[in-house]
């Protein structure tokens, strides 16, 4: 049973850009949803376009809210984001939310360290904003993983954030050459041992990404939450069908227990890669 | 005519449903998972995820693959088991306004028949659906779903342990599905529920492997609906306890063609997942298409597909 139980609604889309390369914010109308949603959690968004194909409704993190608005940041991926990437500003997106866990968020005295891979981005924008507003907000830092400078217009819409936030390219085009993990590790680094332990790390993004992480956050014995993704049917944990395997073989839904996780006990998971 | 004045009622062994719309097993959890977006109390019955004798992991994933019009899965039964099922979801269970149905599965005889003594003795279960058609599992529901004699086994097993209202639901993976319902229907069943998923395969191509961890799934959705309905309307004439049809239901278009081929009652089963207002809109269109055919009772819709002569003599060319 959900302590906070999900609606469905008709979201109108209020605006929708592509913010970089294939990749589109959308700002839709979704009170019940918005005033409640904390970082972390995601919505389920159906399909536009009738029919029975797609079958599925697909899950998306809320990327942010504000006042009655819900933000999303969408990857074109298959047919389903590629469908709902050609609304248009006044129509709607049928969906249901806020669905899943969320992020627990640091104390006080922790430096939390963000770490984003791709689209990854999305619920960490989220906590971002939200720490910002609601803790010290010196306490924290944003690293971003991309393939090219192209993607980093994401961050245009979220300027509030652009001074908490490091960029990591595999091209080397902008910010840091390298991945987001070996951007991570020069920053540790820097640290002085002692503090490490008050380190607090978030993560969102591939699996191989939170498997490189992992072997840092091991190393230096920190503590790591992640977010993860799959193939979800119900989104709501009725089916059984989101399944990841935790370090004792256990089988979570992400949907319902997750999507956020210790990155430990799932890394450790039979299958992780698969 | 409004929908008050429209009789809906349909009657399953001892069981008398509001109306005839049920959720199908295993995509509806516990059946407190979709609080705040589906009310229950306005449904025929509810019927919950497959429970075995001892909770079960399940497979490995991937467990879930969408297909054309449809979607793989291998969940493997997945199952908190019957000790806790009584524990932590029955009290909850019984909170709701609605028949609950409990859908189980055991992987011997002795097992369906300890599980159903077990379950005859819980306070708020309104009805048993035995699963005998799970194509998951090696060693279960499988091997009795697809043999008539084995199918009969552990439908006289189970009869024995219960006077609860007792649905024995058939696999579609048969040659022959009336010879399973009519043995079925012999060993004291007093409903079927057709079908459960088809065997399916999806691959992907670039790694060369299956997609699913389990290598094969189940199939589901609107892709299975024609055969469901032909099933139904097969079984229906030979058999004469009640029928409960599923597969490929989400709209009051669907379920009408179900009613219409002879099942007294349908379940939604996928089609939760693409809408879960979809049990309720199909109770409220099923009421329009009565109210526009001048039907006072549902039950008069049912079995009332009308063949032509013609049309049953090119059924029996096709074959
Ligand atoms: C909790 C959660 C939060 C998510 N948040 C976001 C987000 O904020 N922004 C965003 O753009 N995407 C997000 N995703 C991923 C998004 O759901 C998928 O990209 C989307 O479902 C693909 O649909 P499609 O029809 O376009 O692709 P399909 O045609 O279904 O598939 C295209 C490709 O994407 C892969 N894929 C399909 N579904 C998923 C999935 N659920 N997760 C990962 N890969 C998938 C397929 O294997 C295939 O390679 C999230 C997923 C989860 C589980
Ligand atoms: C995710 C999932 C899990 C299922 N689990 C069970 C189960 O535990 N027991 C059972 O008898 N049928 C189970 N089924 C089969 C459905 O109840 C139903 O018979 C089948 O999916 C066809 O109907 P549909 O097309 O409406 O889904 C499951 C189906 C799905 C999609
Ligand atoms: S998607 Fe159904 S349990 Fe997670």
């Amino acid at each position: 049973m959900n302590s906070i139980q999900p609606v469905m609604t008709h979201a109108q889309i209020c605006a929708v850009e592509e913010c970089a390369p294939g990749i589109f914010f959308f700002a839709i109308t979704a009170p019940d949803i918005a005033h409640r949603a904390m970082p972390g959690q995601f919505i389920m968004v159906h399909v536009p376009g009738g029919g029975t194909d797609p079958l599925l409704p697909r899950p998306f993190s809320i990327c942010g809210t504000e006042g009655s608005l819900l933000y999303l940041l969408i990857k074109v991926k298959g047919i389903g984001t590629q469908r709902i990437s050609n609304l248009q500003e006044g129509q709607f997106l049928h969906i249901i939310g806020p669905l899943g866990n969320y992020f627990v968020l640091p104390d006080r005295n922790t430096n939390a360290i963000l770490v984003a891979g791709g689209i990854g981005i999305a619920p960490l924008l989220f906590l971002g904003t939200y720490l910002q507003q609601h803790s010290s907000p010196n306490k924290f830092k944003l690293l971003y993983g991309i393939p090219s400078a192209k993607e980093a217009s994401v961050l245009e819409r979220f300027s509030h954030l652009l001074c908490y936030c490091d960029i990591a390219t595999e091209d080397g085009t902008t910010g840091f050459h390298g991945t987001v993990v070996d951007l991570l590790d020069t920053h540790i680094r820097k640290i002085a041992f002692s503090q490490t332990k008050d380190l607090f790390i978030y993560a969102c993004g591939p699996r191989p990404m939170l498997t490189a992480l992992a072997a840092i956050t091991q190393n230096y014995h920190i503590t790591c939450q992640a977010s993860f993704e799959t193939k979800m049917a119900c989104g709501v944990g009725a089916c059984m069908g989101c399944v990841i395997s935790d370090r004792n073989g256990v089988y979570k839904r992400i949907c319902a227990d997750g999507p956020v996780f210790p990155l430990d006990d799932m890394v450790q998971g039979v299958g992780f890669l698969k | 005519m409004s929908e008050q004045i429209l009789d809906m009622t349909v009657i399953i062994g001892k069981l008398v449903l509001r109306n005839p719309v049920i959720i199908a097993s295993g995509v509806f959890g516990y059946g407190r998972e979709y609080d705040g977006l589906i009310d229950v109390e306005r449904l025929g019955a509810i019927i919950t995820k497959g429970i075995s004798l001892r909770p079960s992991l399940g497979n490995p994933g991937p467990r879930i693959v969408e297909t054309p019009s449809g979607m793989l899965n291998a969940i493997g039964l997945h199952n908190i088991g019957f000790d806790a099922f009584v524990k932590e979801k029955l009290p909850l269970l019984r909170q709701l306004n609605v028949p609950v149905i409990v859908n189980f599965y055991g992987s011997s005889v002795e097992e369906y028949a300890e599980l159903a003594r077990k379950l005859n003795e819980c306070d708020g279960i309104s009805g048993l659906e035995v699963n005998i058609s799970c194509p998951n599992i090696r060693n279960g529901g499988i091997a009795f779903g697809i043999d008539a004699d084995m199918a009969a086994a552990v439908t006289r097993a189970v009869r024995g342990e219960t006077a609860l209202p007792l649905i024995v639901k058939l696999s579609p993976n048969v040659t022959s599905i009336v010879d399973i319902a009519l043995s079925v229907v012999n060993a004291g069943a007093d409903a079927l529920s057709l079908i459960n998923t088809i065997t399916g395969m999806v691959i992907d191509i670039e790694s060369q492997t299956p997609v699913l961890g389990n290598i094969t799934g189940g199939l589901s959705g609107p892709a299975i609906r024609p055969i469901a309905v032909r099933m139904v309307w097969e079984v229906a004439q030979h058999v004469a306890v009640p029928i409960i049809g599923v597969g490929g239901i989400i709209t009051a278009d669907d379920a009408l063609q179900f009613l219409i081929a002879g099942a007294t009652a349908i379940q939604v089963g996928t089609g939760i997942f693409v809408n879960p207002k979809a049990p309720e809109e199909i109770i409220t269109g099923i009421a329009s298409f009565m109210t526009r055919h001048h039907y006072v009772h549902i039950t008069d819709i049912i079995g009332s597909l009308r063949v032509s002569s013609k049309s049953e003599d090119s059924d029996a060319r096709d074959k």
